[in-house]
């Protein structure tokens, strides 16, 4: 189910909603519970049935591991642990969890560059990836790793499956730490509705629901049409091309996170932020620190300070780097241009380390203009289907013989026609109009000089100001919801 | 402001806006889909939908369709019919449709049964370009059966939307009595009362005061959607074929100006392409009809009288006086003869106008 739907919006949610807090109101708080894990899973397999014993053998499995390593430390040691030392058990669950998402979602890529080199000719699985797969095996890798560190309690497995399925967050994110999480469930004062948190959900869930259906929506057209159906773009068009999916993805995904947010704070749940305004960014590290940022928390914690961060000297810190970002293209797709996406990142990162130990200093301006625009860069690699596509779409943005002007202005700038400058319909090939450059400008505005969603929940207050925009907010994506588009990072 | 009161002000001024476009959505009717009738006058009707609902009305009077873009609008189904014995046509003229369109309501009254015996194709060299369906576009979203989609969801959709201009369009239209396009349901045909009056009065003015005739275009239209096309095309051509329905191709007499927006080389490879799948009449180039204005509304219609030099082309009516440059059969064997005849028909309109 999607949130952008009226069957979420105006049945699942009011329903889920009420029967909660009634349950609770009589003092049902485990039926409650009960009742909120059902509806997950009943919003999980609303998509797609077959996958539910996937997401439900993972739990299990990971319950009883997480279980088996926070007990470890007791004196009168028991099943595996009698058996098995603590970090075997760990090693064990972290083997399983990583096999299961690559089974589904790296089998082919691995088979088909297997066939690639070997000259073999092994038949693909073509299996189909069960939704938010990658979220919820890097929740319960990160679950494992800290029972191992004794971080968390031991709560029962309805608790348990709460922390995982909780439906605002259990498909993309933000993801979230079992003792973030796990004391909030459990906390008797917020198994009570708290009109606060109500109006603050309500708030956040609109800006959301804009971002996505209005905005990000609007971009996806250009985006979808520059990458995947046109087959040659000239200049304006390509920049057009990558600067729609850079802006698509940031309000897809913030949109996405800021609904989350929001309906969790419906049920007094409080979920980690996941984005601070990442194009304001005025460097690769600074970037990082403001886009997906519960990922790149899981990736610092549980893959880079394990491999050593940057306490083994410098060149093992650049290694660290690098190892660390293209595991990270490698999670979000099963692709060599997420793996070059990595790559990009992870050497973006270790020049600016490079730049920052030697203390050279830029203007903030160039600064900002040099990282939004390998971020934008970086992204056509993440976008595209195929090399062939972002070879499309990069030698276009740098191509100076392919400049087609709106025809409206041949009559101004006839002159350079005589520098291969053509006239004529310069966004035809991206079903893209004038319309297009005034949305990537107001685009660019958003991003770079409002308040992100983080801040203006911080701002609100109940006044009309916000009671106007919360409401222009709902109600014009409302007006929007007649399409069914999903969110992007449901692929990943 | 009270915090209760901030939630329940929230959902009653989001209900009232809901409530208020329904309403006006429902009343005005924009796209037609409602048939509410509180305006007469159609601004821009859904034809996708409104088309398919009829039909669906009246499944068994008609033995043969017209597919084409709007371009075939202005084609009476008479016309044809009166070539062919037995048949009743109805005009299935979409507007901005492509191969997509064709292919997808082609599938869907074969698949219901519907008793087509003849199918008249118009191929638009624009298509080239063109492939598919934009979601969001209203007035050419299909009728949810073709997409096997929810009927109700649809009218959702509908009631739901925010379609400022089509309902200022629609009101003012009512308003100011203007009715510059007339289309009949019955017969799925169109044509423009007011633009054939001022053609009839004087084409020199009006084709002074016509300004697609008196823009300059370069050529950008490209044939990027080869493939999409191509394999469409076939896959119409076998539908046709192993349900015996009478296929007739041919293609767009397009204005001259028209013609001057298309990549010379990915036309001749669309011409070709097209008869490596079927023989058809080509109507498209620079000849003796399509380079003069008197012959369109504007350089994307062709009139109604255009239509009958067409039909007496293929049906090969004597009685009819065609120019002896418009329209020429192709097929595989004869189409590097007919390219070489265009290049030259080209060659000789460029040096004419240069």
């Amino acid at each position: 189910m999607l949130f952008n739907s009226y069957e979420f919006i105006f049945i699942f949610l009011p329903i889920v909603f009420f029967v909660y807090f009634y349950l609770n109101s009589r003092k049902l708080t485990e039926a409650a519970k009960g009742f909120l894990v059902f509806s997950s899973l009943f919003f999980y397999s609303y998509w797609e049935i077959k996958y539910l014993p996937i997401i439900l053998a993972s739990m299990l499995f990971n319950y009883l591991i997480g279980t088996t390593l926070s007990r470890s430390n007791e004196d009168n040691k028991k099943g595996l642990n009698k058996t098995f030392s603590k970090k075997s058990i760990l090693i064990f669950g972290i083997a399983c969890n990583i096999s299961l998402l690559g089974y589904f979602k790296y089998a082919d890529f691995f088979i088909e560059n297997f066939n690639l080199f070997a000259d073999l000719n092994i038949e693909l699985l073509h299996l189909l990836l069960p939704l938010a797969i990658s979220f919820f095996t890097f929740q319960q890798i990160a679950y494992l790793v800290d029972s191992y560190k004794c971080e968390t309690k031991e709560y029962d497995f309805l608790n348990y499956a709460l922390f995982v399925t909780f439906f605002p967050q259990l498909i993309a994110g933000p993801i979230v730490h079992h003792k973030e999480m796990m004391p909030q469930f459990a906390n008797v004062r917020n198994k009570v509705r708290n009109y606060r948190n109500i109006a603050l959900g309500l708030f956040i869930f609109s800006i959301g629901l804009f971002k996505k259906v209005v905005i990000a929506d609007t971009f996806a057209v250009w985006a979808n049409n520059g990458f995947d159906v046109a087959t040659t773009l000239n200049f304006f068009e390509a920049w057009a091309t990558s600067l729609s999916y850079t802006f698509q993805l940031y309000f897809d995904f913030s949109g996405y996170c800021d609904m989350a947010i929001g309906i969790a704070l419906l049920f007094n749940i409080k979920l980690p932020i996941n984005f601070n305004s990442p194009y304001k960014a005025l460097n690769i590290q600074d970037f990082w620190r403001r886009w997906h940022i519960t990922l790149s928390r899981f990736l610092r914690d549980y893959i880079y300070i394990p491999l050593g961060g940057n306490k083994k000297g410098n060149l093992r810190t650049y290694n660290n780097l690098m190892a660390t970002f293209i595991i990270g293209g490698f999670w979000h797709g099963a692709g060599w241009t997420f793996l070059f996406w990595g790559f990009l990142h992870g050497l973006a990162l270790s020049i600016h380390r490079v730049w920052q130990s030697l203390g050279f200093k830029m203007w903030t301006w160039l600064a900002w203009l040099i990282t939004f625009n390998f971020v934008n860069i970086a992204w056509i690699f993440f976008r595209a289907k195929e090399w062939e596509d972002a070879i499309k779409v990069l030698s276009s943005m740098f191509s100076f013989n392919n400049i087609v002007l709106p025809e409206r202005l041949q009559s101004i700038l006839v002159f350079l026609s005589d520098y291969n400058v053509e006239f004529g319909l310069w966004a035809q090939n991206i079903s893209g109009t004038n319309q297009t450059i005034v949305f990537i400008f107001l685009g660019l505005i958003l991003v770079l000089f409002f308040d992100n969603s983080t801040q203006k929940i911080n701002l609100f207050k109940f006044n009309k100001r916000y009671l106007f925009l919360s409401v222009i907010c709902f109600a014009s994506s409302i007006l929007s919801l007649n399409k069914v588009s999903e969110f992007l990072y449901f692929n990943f | 402001m009270v915090i209760k009161k901030w939630i329940k002000l929230f959902f009653l001024i989001s209900s009232i806006i809901y409530f208020s476009v329904f309403l006006v959505n429902y009343i005005i009717d924009p796209f037609g889909v409602f048939n509410s009738k509180f305006f007469e006058k159609e601004f821009q009707e859904n034809e996708r939908f409104i088309k398919v609902d009829f039909l669906e009305k009246n499944r068994n009077k008609f033995n043969g369709l017209m597919f084409g873009s709007s371009r075939i609008g202005t084609t009476p189904p008479s016309l044809i019919e009166s070539y062919i014995p037995n048949s009743k046509f109805y005009n299935f003229t979409l507007s901005s449709a492509n191969f997509y369109d064709y292919e997808k309501h082609l599938a869907y009254f074969i698949k219901e049964k519907y008793p087509i015996k003849y199918l008249y194709l118009q191929i638009d060299i624009e298509n080239m370009i063109r492939y598919g369906a934009v979601e969001s576009d209203y007035l050419r979203k299909p009728h949810p059966y073709v997409n096997n989609k929810s009927l109700f969801n649809y009218y959702l959709s509908y009631l739901g939307g925010f379609f400022p201009s089509n309902i200022i369009g629609k009101i003012r239209k009512n308003i100011n009595d203007l009715n510059p396009t007339v289309s009949i349901l019955e017969t799925g045909n169109w044509y423009k009362p007011i633009k054939d009056k001022a053609l009839a009065e004087s084409c020199e003015e009006y084709i002074k005061s016509e300004p697609t005739f008196n823009t300059k275009y370069n050529r950008t239209i490209d044939y990027s959607q080869r493939n999409k096309n191509i394999e469409a095309l076939k896959r119409i051509k076998k539908m046709t074929d192993i349900n015996g329905i009478s296929l007739i191709v041919f293609t767009t007499p397009h204005n001259k100006n028209m013609m001057d927006k298309f990549i010379i080389k990915d036309y001749f490879l669309f011409l070709r392409d097209i008869a490596s799948i079927t023989s058809y009449y080509d109507f498209s180039g620079y000849n003796s009809v399509t380079v003069n204005n008197c012959n369109y509304y504007e350089f994307s219609h062709y009139h109604k009288e255009i239509s009958k030099l067409i039909s007496a082309k293929i049906f090969n009516d004597q009685s009819i006086i065609i120019p002896s440059d418009f329209g020429h059969f192709v097929n595989k064997e004869n189409i590097d003869l007919h390219i070489d005849m265009l290049k030259h028909q080209i060659e000789s309109y460029l040096i004419k106008e240069n």
